[in-house]
């Protein structure tokens, strides 16, 4: 008997007759094979696709799809829908799964995979509502001037509270918890924030990235999660940018003119300093440098029509005071407000 | 960045690399007002051209910043004290150039001035700098006549070692002021400063003494394109400075500064 059993453990029979799939073997199956395709329709509803990994059928017997809605960002997901997934359905080693939602609220929609166990496989997440329905990025300063500090609001949207606890602006983590249409305005630190913001609710990031003045985007999104908003901004000027240093008549950027060194830290000797005019087609403008004193350097542009690229420092400019140090770039516009930048020269 | 914050910030943050120039027009004391004019005949000692100045006999302290054109993390501050007796005056200061990440440049020195005759000062100072453009020893020598007591005339020359380029400067001013019923005083300065590759500025003065505790001042430099008014304001042996310089096309400047100073009897 004994050698019957020898026998057979090592006879082809395991290749005609494969062993049942583990426990283990089953949970790594469970998978989806991309981000899911969602289709927003008029009204709220939404068309949710995905494909599930079923390399082994037998892995997705007892299996579910489950869908929750997560309306606080605060880990507490209220059920909303579930499929029961069939080995029957797998082809190709794929499961297509669809299914029509209508999320009653703005909301994260995280569609999870689970075995017969109930233990959790694969997630995907995604806003149901569209950008900017349960927070939004309701204002913004990207060029200030006069000291004013670069500064995102962020607006709860939706009619119930979230929790900032996992949520992200420009990379950078928020914290606390935004009543329904309540607000908060997040820069690099609450100090010079609170000067020109005397009575808003502040967030200090402690680290910022400067946004372009000539164009940037702006992103709001969960942590590992999916967007939550965005906005892009160009050079013209846009209606939720509203820095309190600028009056909105009183925006160079409302004019259509935005000044970008291709460098703020050059060293001599490096690739070639240049200066980026955004201007109007026919928009006339002076480009001037000048030092801490206020002593004018050199002239870059005078007269100019349109944008364009001016290297620095131009060949007839000379500065007294060594070539190194810190220059002052003012784009004065004719009929627009001046806009002006500080550039770092090392040798 | 809050005027009254920015001359504080500077000092508790750490010298770094060294990337930039030290402004260089005069910003304490009166000179915040002035834009350095009566730097030539001695309006103030700390962070003046002409090192032929000193105080009354006794001994202080005098501070002062501003963020140049209210630029965000950029910031200058001004650090003096002086030692004064009957016929001699010392002093140290300190001048820097800071960013918010502690990087910039400065400029330390010394200065000696002594009356040698009636109505003539004369006086040495030495000043280390460390700037972008490169480090050494800067040396001045001037002169302050006063021929009457509503007139005085000055002059300074400044030289730095060939590292710097040719970067020498002269000056020369006058300034002429009365004192008036009721405890009242008023002054005027002109002065003329010659820098390197022909530089030439002219600066002007003014100063009026409402009250030995409350002063006014005013400024313009031309090729500067720069406009100043500024206050002093004093109690006892505290001074207070505070000053709005207006540039034609980059904007405003405030500058604050402070001093104490305690006098000492003429035995």
């Amino acid at each position: 008997m004994k050698h019957l059993i020898l026998f057979l453990s090592l006879s082809p029979v395991p290749l005609l007759f494969p062993a049942p799939a583990t426990a283990q073997e089953l949970r790594e199956e469970l998978r989806f094979l991309d981000s899911p395709v969602v289709t927003r329709f008029p009204g709220g509803g939404l068309e949710w696709t995905a494909r599930v990994h079923c390399a082994n059928p037998l892995s997705l017997q007892g299996a579910r799809l489950l869908f929750f809605l997560d309306r606080g960002l605060d880990g507490a997901p209220v059920p909303a829908d579930s499929a029961a997934l069939s080995p029957g359905d797998c082809g190709g080693g794929e499961l297509a799964v669809r299914r029509v939602l209508f999320p009653p609220h703005p909301a994260v929609l995280r569609a999870e995979l689970r075995n017969a166990e109930g233990e959790p496989g694969g997630s995907h997440a995604i806003l149901a509502g569209g950008g900017g329905t349960l927070l939004s990025i309701h204002r913004y300063c990207a060029r200030p001037r006069d000291g004013e500090p670069e500064w995102i609001e962020i607006l709860n949207a939706s009619s119930a509270p979230v929790s900032l606890q996992d949520v992200r602006v420009q990379g950078r983590a928020l914290a606390g918890r935004l009543e329904p249409g309540e607000s908060l305005i997040a820069g690099r630190d609450t100090a010079s924030l609170r000067i020109w913001h005397p009575g808003g609710r502040l967030l200090g990031t402690g680290t910022w990235s400067n946004l372009r003045n000539a164009g940037d985007t702006l992103r709001l999104a969960l942590t590992g999660g999916p967007t939550l908003d965005s906005l892009v901004y160009g050079s013209g000027a846009f209606p939720r940018e509203a820095c309190a240093s600028l009056a909105e008549d009183e925006s160079a950027a409302a004019f259509g003119y935005a000044l970008e060194p291709s460098a703020y830290r050059w060293r001599r000797g490096a690739a070639p300093l240049e200066i980026a005019v955004s201007a109007p087609g026919r928009g006339r403008y002076d480009l001037r440098a000048y030092d801490l004193d206020g002593l004018e350097l050199c002239v870059l542009a005078r007269g100019a029509e349109g944008p364009g690229n001016h290297p620095y420092p131009p060949p007839e400019c000379s500065l007294p005071r060594g070539r190194a140090g810190t220059v002052l770039l003012l784009l004065r516009p004719r009929g627009a407000p001046a806009i002006r930048t500080a550039i770092r020269i090392t040798e | 960045m809050n005027p009254v914050v920015s001359p504080l910030i500077p000092l508790v943050l750490a010298f770094g690399n060294l990337l930039a120039v030290v402004p260089r027009l005069p910003f304490s004391g009166v000179h915040g007002a002035t834009i350095g004019a009566g730097s030539a005949t001695g309006w103030e000692r700390h962070g003046g051209e002409n090192p032929a100045v000193f105080g009354p006999p006794g001994f202080g302290v005098s501070l002062a910043g501003y963020s140049p054109f209210g630029l965000d993390g950029l910031h200058v501050a001004g650090l003096g004290a002086a030692r004064d007796a009957a016929r001699w005056g010392a002093s140290v200061h300190y001048r820097g150039l800071f960013d918010d990440s502690g990087r910039g440049a400065a400029a330390s020195g010394i200065q000696f001035a002594w009356r040698p005759f009636p109505r003539w000062q004369t006086g040495v100072s030495a000043q280390y700098r460390a700037e972008g453009i490169g480090r050494g020893i800067r040396a001045a020598a001037g002169w302050i006549w006063n021929p009457l007591p509503a007139l005085a005339f000055g002059g300074y020359r400044e030289e730095a070692p060939s590292r710097f380029g040719a970067d020498a400067r002269t000056g020369i001013g006058a300034d002429f002021g009365t004192r008036l019923p009721g405890g009242h005083a008023w002054r005027i300065a002109c002065e003329r400063h010659f820098g390197p590759r022909g530089h030439r500025e002219t600066r002007w003065g003014a100063g009026f003494r409402f009250h030995s505790l409350l002063s006014a001042y005013a400024g313009w430099a031309p090729r500067y394109h720069t406009f100043a008014l500024g206050i002093r304001f004093g109690m006892g042996r505290w001074e207070g400075f505070s000053a709005l310089r207006r540039h034609a096309a980059l904007g405003g400047t405030s500058i604050q500064g402070i001093r104490w100073r305690k006098k000492e009897e003429v035995r």
